[in-house]
């Protein structure tokens, strides 16, 4: 089953739908609305974290269940999702110079196997105002995608945690449908 | 009559109501002519019609116009407490799920479409409110007091319909009976459609025009410029720090009224028609509404909606209107924005719909009103087995065309700066029809009567480029184009009179 948190944001069904359309086992619940204990009875294949407004550290128990699972369930973190797993591992988050709430921007990325068959570049949807600085991405990980300067994708150099500052599920996105299949091939390294 | 007992008999176990009607001709060509006799008969009323655009942006009106009188059931909620109305009686209770009692009173009356009746047939009509959210998410705290009593839904079951078919020239006269003791039912409905003809032929007499529309003070502002300029900044601070996106604010013109809405409603008609027109009066609550957005059209299990955003005046002639299209086109804050709500309706729409079914179509698609053009896209998705209109409704209240994104964390930001409900302002206007479509607009571009109050808010979408001074004058603005609408209808008084 693969399990989406909702981060109180306008995209968990979208995200529902784009990872339904390739596995209807799916569910949704909201970050506050499970505790790790919960999430362990699931016993999800996969755990997606959804974008959202609040600070990583007021994620619900988003956090934690990064902590929690990472290295033992393949975790996709997207927008928010994606900085609170870089808080997980002490990355901190800083506000934008200028917000982009429904920009189209191109991506340009580098091997992964989140992006497995893709093109070098594709477009992709952004909606945030806060991103985390290159200087900030934990060690643990490697940066597989950039949008401009900016760092728009990263991967865990042994384990498959992987995060994306855009938003697969967009309709402003490309590849939204090779990208979350590529993530539902991924399983916990052995 | 449509159809024969023997005929009818087949829907009886499947569908506790079926439609009969009979279609009689008519030089009547507008629902305000209908209403202006049937409100002899009851004060309860719902008209609803919409326009289309024609060739060369031209605005047409659709085939059908729906009036409703006299509903046989009442379903409105304030807070927690139902209360529903039959005829002369009515009862109240508590209950922690309104909408699941709604819900089963909506299944209590089903009745099927049938060949040669326009879509809506029959059915609850009225208004799903902008704080209706709280009912369905009690994580979402708003703060602002019902003071007014305001509610959070209330619906009238028309069971008897009358439908203008412009294209036709005739009148549908429409009335869904129990599918036990047809036979008699069958009787009784040809003496009520007897009746509707006979009130809708039957002239206005002088006094039986609507009571003329009197201001009886000067409008003044909800906020004045002060306030609303900090309510600006303060929704500002919150999309700075990415609490929030966008955030809907409103601010709008209150006068003490008497009389009827319903010359506005006609002269919104005449001056303005928008894409969704409506008129109601539940008793306590009149409204005149021209809504340039849909809020969600549910037919045939298909789900649809169309977001606008990004938006500018017409030009005065084809090739400024052309110019005026291609700039919108490339106005690229405009679009960003009009992104976000393409995003949230499909996300609103993926909670409903099939897996994979959700799509966006005509995408930023130039759509033309009479006196302004906006951007906008539809969204569809097919219905999944195990929902309902209800289900439909619940997902995507309130609009994010009067909300913001992300929606839960907005409206509590709204709750907090604007400090009293919205009224009517916001609420999602149609129906669900007996057969389980539903078709409802955003309360916006809209007038309202209450308590003897009349009240025309209106607002914009606050992002962080918003600038106070320019989003206090827009809502002025907005709001001013109603109310030169009103005080024109105030002072046209009685002379409408043997329309």
């Amino acid at each position: 089953m693969i399990l989406i948190i909702d981060n109180y944001d306008g995209c968990a069904n979208n995200i529902y739908q784009l990872a339904g359309q390739l596995n209807p086992d799916v569910q949704v619940v909201r970050n506050d609305g499970v505790a790790v204990g919960d999430v362990e009875r699931m016993a999800p294949s996969h755990l997606i974290l959804s974008g959202g407004s609040a600070a990583p550290e007021r994620a619900g128990n988003s956090l934690e269940l990064v902590r929690s699972f990472a290295g033992r369930v393949p975790i996709l973190g997207i927008c928010l999702g994606y900085r609170i797993i870089c808080a997980a591992y002490g990355g901190k988050s800083v506000q934008m110079a200028e917000i982009r709430q429904g920009k189209r921007e191109l991506v340009h990325i580098a091997p992964s196997p989140l992006f497995h068959g893709l093109p070098d570049s594709f477009y992709a949807g952004f909606y945030h105002a806060e991103t985390v600085p290159e200087e900030n991405i934990p060690a643990e990980f490697s940066i597989i995608a950039r949008s401009g300067k900016d760092v728009a994708g990263i991967a865990h150099r042994t384990q498959a945690i992987f995060g994306l500052q855009f938003h697969p599920e967009s309709f402003l996105s490309e590849y939204g449908k090779e990208i979350m299949s590529n993530f539902l091939r991924t399983a916990p390294a052995e | 009559m449509n159809a024969s007992v023997a005929e009818l008999k087949q829907y009886a176990g499947t569908c506790p109501l079926v439609p009969v009607y009979r279609a009689v001709k008519t030089d009547m060509r507008s629902p305000v002519d209908l209403v202006r006799r049937l409100r002899r008969y009851s004060s309860k009323l719902f008209v609803l019609e919409h326009t289309g655009s024609g060739e060369g942006g031209d605005v047409v009106w659709d085939r059908y116009a729906y009036v409703g009188c006299a509903p046989s059931l009442e379903i409105s909620c304030v807070d927690h407490r139902i209360t529903v109305t039959t005829g002369q009686s009515s009862f109240s209770f508590e209950t922690e799920d309104p909408a699941g009692y709604l819900r089963s009173v909506i299944r209590q009356n089903r009745a099927p479409s049938l060949p040669g009746l326009p879509p809506f047939f029959g059915g609850f009509a009225g208004y799903f409110s902008y704080e209706y959210i709280h009912l369905r998410e009690p994580s979402c705290r708003l703060s602002a007091e019902n003071t007014d009593g305001c509610s959070d839904f209330h619906l009238m079951l028309f069971d008897r319909l009358c439908v203008l078919d412009r294209q036709e020239g005739e009148l549908c006269l429409i009335c869904n009976i129990a599918t036990n003791r047809l036979e008699d039912n069958l009787r009784e409905a040809e003496k009520h459609l007897e009746e509707m003809e006979r009130i809708l032929s039957c002239p206005l007499e002088a006094g039986e025009a609507p009571p003329p529309l009197e201001l009886l003070s000067q409008f003044s502002s909800i906020y004045p410029r002060e306030v609303y300029c900090r309510m600006v900044e303060t929704a500002r601070r919150h999309i700075r720090t990415g609490e929030v996106a966008q955030i809907v604010l409103t601010n709008g013109q209150r006068a003490r009224a008497r009389g009827s809405l319903l010359g506005t409603f006609d002269l919104l008609r005449q001056t303005d028609p928008t894409r969704c027109m409506c008129y109601f009066s539940t008793g306590d609550v009149e409204a005149a509404i021209s809504s340039p957005e849909p809020i969600v059209r549910l037919r045939n299990g298909i789900v649809m909606t169309e977001r606008l955003a990004g938006s500018c005046a017409r030009g005065e002639n084809p090739q400024e209107d052309r110019a005026r299209a291609e700039a919108l086109l490339h106005d690229s804050k405009a679009i960003d924005e009009h992104n976000m709500l393409v995003d949230d309706s499909r996300n609103e729409f993926g909670l409903v719909s099939k897996l994979g079914s959700v799509q966006v179509r005509d995408y930023l698609n130039v759509v033309r009103c009479s006196r302004v053009m906006h951007l906008g896209s539809t969204i569809t998705g097919e219905l999944r087995e195990d929902m309902d209109a209800l289900d439909v409704i619940n997902a995507v209240m309130p609009s994010g065309a009067v909300s913001g994104a992300p929606k839960l964390r907005a409206c509590e930001v709204i709750s907090e700066l604007e400090q009293e409900r919205r009224g009517i302002y916001g609420s999602a206007v149609g129906y669900i029809g007996l057969d389980g479509d539903a078709d409802f607009s955003v309360f916006i571009h809209s007038a309202y009567m209450q308590n003897g109050v009349l009240t025309v808010r209106a607002g914009g979408g606050i992002v962080i480029d918003s600038t106070a001074e320019e989003e206090y004058r827009e809502a002025m603005v907005k709001t001013e184009a109603m109310l030169s609408t009103i005080r024109l209808a105030a002072k046209e008084k009685q002379d409408d009179f043997n329309h």
